[in-house]
């Protein structure tokens, strides 16, 4: 039995878990979260069963192997599928063979439905279930009281079995296709409470910002489609070949092999020189537009997708917001897996992605970093701290792809679920306790209430602040390491960009030290000192820690430790395994890890002072954001620098706008002509209705009255008066008598 | 002065002319009969006085007597119309309980 074949199954019993639990939820009453528990642990079983036979392959040594299944998916027209290779210089034949491959193996001409894999969809899936299968652990006793809760579960069913089918697809579209079913999952759960406003408007928020990053990904797709055929969307085909990027390679992109940035970076003006305004309107994409080549911007499209998945600036707006959700949620899809999501999606097309979009993502990255670390500096709201950590962290693993740490950005991927997971767990186990008080001015000396959830963030909280000997530092170290070979490459390069290239290793270091300092002013606030509200602790029930919590926050705790993702597991060198060769990519020497490998220890001290600083609660940093210059800088970073009211009074505003002048021609010029139309009708109508009334019925009816006149006038002689009647007999006689008299001759 | 035709005439022409007005002016239906019979009276007294001045037949064989013998026929029948009038200013009065004329004017149209 292929591997493959584990991982399908282990991927559908996810689903299994959702239709049932969504047909017949209210059935199982409390025992929806166990049978769903139970669903995932089996997933989790199989991934574990899918690895152990993929490492006993034989192939498994070689330097890369991948295991693919075809199934007929969306079948196309033929004329769809034909290649036009619009440069036929070296290896034409290559696209045009691999389609036929692709062709003939999905039977017929189409996408596949392809199940894809490798190394790195092994490490992902079983990251994924194991995550998944603690947080339905811990969600059982987290929504004990819920009523909802089946439709809960359900959901999390639903987002575990897209997000397996994503780390399975095969091609671009099938990528999308479960991208987007993540999305839905996302926005269900992040709305899960939807009665209250704040989580409908926040999973609203969702949405529509990674609406803007899909139709980015689906351009950057139709680029690709434009340039290599549909057909070669495919990532890997039976015999290991790698089609996408291969079929790229033949249209006779050079560039993807060039190790230093090309085009824009060179030098920043010809951005602007390098475009006529004829070839910006009627350009197709044919070479370059704005000074980068085509397969620079469809790179940068699907990282538009990724970066509104993976909350990178500028769509990083989102993420604090979803933290409305339930905290197993925030752990599981908004910490651990979905929006890891985007760094996956990155890795997958990383074969494809020229320097320069490599450079734009890693700029990207290392701005987003900077921005989580320093919002969530000042942020009091437990939950959103830890969102901007992971909005900051991200913005590590995107760096460390963009400048070529293939191994390191996932390694930091793979350390960052963990670890950050088991914080959201343990914020979720406060929560809990404290029954959903989410401010940490309220809180402080937890530790006593809640020791093993104090020790299970302690721990998780040191990786994230890479701590020595913890997983946090170990990916950090290899991807800081790969930022300084690169930068260091760069600055001895010329050009434009060779003065400010070291930016790239001092901001990340910087920040941190910055990571460090909130992670333990996130700990020392809620765990650590006195109790600063006191009343709210005495109307709390005594604290109880559930097995149920406690058990996956352990684990994750301990999964937090360097030694599972050091070389004794080998999980580096599993990843890098997923690359087909000649990829380049940066594995940093010795030599330079041992070189920046202090600075990063240093920062481990930044957490040491504070307990000093925060030793009597807030007083000391009251004092000090009261100072002038310190406290505008405050009010910036409390309000999140101003994102949110920038994209409302620049987006939302304009957009609603917008709506309403389109509504006013709707109501206005539209509804008007209908009205108007139906106004004239109406007069028509009225006219037509007047006619007919005093015209033809007029005639009609005047017949009659002139008549009933008549008969009126008439009926006046007859007054009933015998003695009337006797004179006009008289006056007729005298008359008739008189003319008698007059005519007849004598 | 002999009594000519023409007095007669005369003298039937006034009995008309009262018969007429009092038909006319009277509101009292026993009046109007009255005034009826003073009409059919004219025509008898003509019909009698052209009868006693027409020249006797060419033939012969006794006196002329057809406008007697029409004024005999003139008062029976005058005298069943007043039988016929009267039965009727009874119903007359037996419905409006007077025998005014004018009251009745069920006849306007």
């Amino acid at each position: 039995m292929p591997t493959a074949h584990y991982l399908i199954l282990a991927a559908l019993l996810p689903l299994v878990s959702f239709v049932v639990l969504m047909a017949r939820g209210k059935h199982f009453g409390r025992f929806a979260g166990p049978f769903a528990t139970v669903l995932v642990f089996g997933s989790l079983g199989l991934s574990v069963i899918g690895t152990v036979t993929w490492i006993a392959k034989p192939e498994f040594n070689a330097a890369h192997y991948v295991e693919t299944l075809s199934y007929r998916w969306i079948p196309l027209p033929a004329t769809a599928s034909p290649v036009t290779v619009p440069d036929v210089t070296a290896a034409a034949t290559a696209p045009a063979t691999n389609a036929a491959a692709a062709a003939a193996q999905g039977g017929g001409g189409g996408i596949p439905f392809g199940v894809l894999v490798d190394s790195l969809s092994i490490a992902m899936f079983t990251m994924v279930t194991l995550v998944a299968a603690l947080v339905h652990l811990f969600a059982i006793a987290y929504m004990a009281e819920d009523p909802k809760a089946p439709r809960f579960f359900a959901l999390l069913g639903l987002f575990c079995f897209a997000m397996l089918g994503l780390v399975l697809s095969n091609s671009l579209p099938q990528i999308f296709f479960f991208w987007e079913l993540v999305g839905i999952a996302s926005y269900l759960l992040i709305g899960f409470w939807h009665e209250n406003r704040a989580p409908a408007t926040a999973s609203l928020k969702a949405v529509l910002v990674n609406r803007v990053g899909d139709a980015l990904f689906l351009m950057g797709i139709g680029l690709l489609t434009v340039h290599v055929g549909i057909a070669n969307l495919t990532l890997y085909d039976s015999s290991s070949t790698p089609v996408l990027a291969s079929a790229v390679a033949s249209t006779g992109q050079t560039e993807l092999l060039n190790p230093q940035p090309q085009s824009i970076l060179q030098d920043f003006t010809r951005l602007a020189v390098a475009s006529d305004a004829g070839s910006i309107l009627f350009h197709n994409f044919g070479a370059s537009f704005l000074g980068l080549s085509w397969l620079t911007w469809a790179g940068l499209c699907i990282f538009a997708g990724a970066a509104a998945k993976s909350a990178q600036f500028p769509l990083h707006v989102w993420l604090p917001d979803a933290m409305a959700g339930p905290t197993p949620v925030s752990a599981l899809i908004h910490a651990a897996t979905m929006v890891a999501a985007g760094v996956f999606l990155v890795a997958r097309v990383y074969p494809i992605l020229t320097m320069d979009a490599r450079l734009i993502i890693a700029v990207l990255g290392c701005v987003t970093l900077a921005i989580g670390a320093l919002i969530a500096l000042v942020q009091t709201d437990l939950k959103q701290i830890l969102a901007y950590s992971t909005i900051s962290q991200l913005g590590y693993m995107m760096l460390f792809l963009g400048v070529g740490g293939y191994v390191a950005g996932l390694m930091h991927l793979f350390t960052h679920a963990f670890f950050k997971a088991g914080l959201f767990l343990a914020a979720g186990s406060v929560l809990h306790n404290l029954h959903h008080q989410q401010d940490l001015r309220r809180m402080g000396g937890l530790w006593k209430r809640l020791p093993i959830t104090a020790f299970a963030a302690l721990l998780a909280g040191l990786s994230l602040a890479a701590a020595p000997w913890f997983s946090g530092a170990f990916s950090k170290e290899l991807g800081m390491a790969c930022v300084y070979d690169f930068a260091h490459r760069l600055s001895l390069g010329g050009g434009g960009q060779a003065k400010y290239a070291m930016t790239l290793f001092w901001v990340p270091t910087i920040a941190s030290y910055v990571t460090a300092f909130y992670i333990a002013r996130l700990w020392w606030l809620t765990f650590g000192g006195a109790p600063r509200d006191e009343k709210l602790l005495q109307h709390l029930p005594p604290p109880h820690e559930n097995a149920l919590m406690t058990l996956p926050l352990i684990l994750l705790a301990f999964l937090s430790l360097s030694l599972w993702f050091g070389p004794f597991f080998g999980v580096a060198s599993l990843i890098g395994k997923s690359l087909p060769p000649g990829v380049p990519i940066v594995r940093p020497s010795e030599g330079t890890q041992a070189l920046i490998a202090p600075f990063l220890s240093y920062a481990f001290a930044a957490a040491l002072i504070v307990p000093l600083w925060y030793w009597r609660g807030f007083g000391l940093a009251e004092r000090f954001i009261r100072l002038p210059g310190i406290n505008l800088l405050y009010v910036w970073l409390r309000e999140k620098m101003f994102f949110d009211d920038l994209y409302r009074g620049v987006l939302v505003t304009s957009t609603l706008a917008a709506a309403g002048v389109l509504a006013f021609c709707d109501r206005f010029l539209v509804d008007g002509v209908v009205n108007g139309v139906g106004m004239l009708a109406r007069v028509l109508g009225r006219l037509s209705d007047l006619f007919d009334r005093d015209g033809i019925d007029g005639a009609v009816n005047g017949m009659a009255s002139t008549a009933a006149a008549a008969s009126r006038a008439a009926l006046t002689t007859q007054t009933g008066r015998i003695r009337t009647y006797l004179l006009v007999l008289l006056w007729a006689l005298a008359a008739t008598a008189t003319l008698l008299l007059l005519v007849l001759p004598r | 002065m002999t009594l000519t035709l023409t007095h007669f005439l005369v003298l039937s022409a006034l009995l008309l002319a009262s018969g007429l007005l009092t038909m006319v002016l009277k509101r009292n239906a026993i009046g109007m009969l009255m005034g009826v019979e003073l009409v059919l009276n004219a025509a008898a007294l003509n019909l009698t006085a052209f009868n006693a001045f027409a020249p006797a037949p060419a033939s012969g064989g006794g006196p002329r007597l057809d406008g007697q013998i029409f004024t005999l026929f003139i008062i029976v029948i005058a005298a069943a119309e007043a039988a016929i009038a009267l039965a009727i200013f009874l119903n007359f009065y037996n419905n409006f309980t007077t025998i005014d004329v004018d009251r009745g004017a069920h006849l306007k149209g």
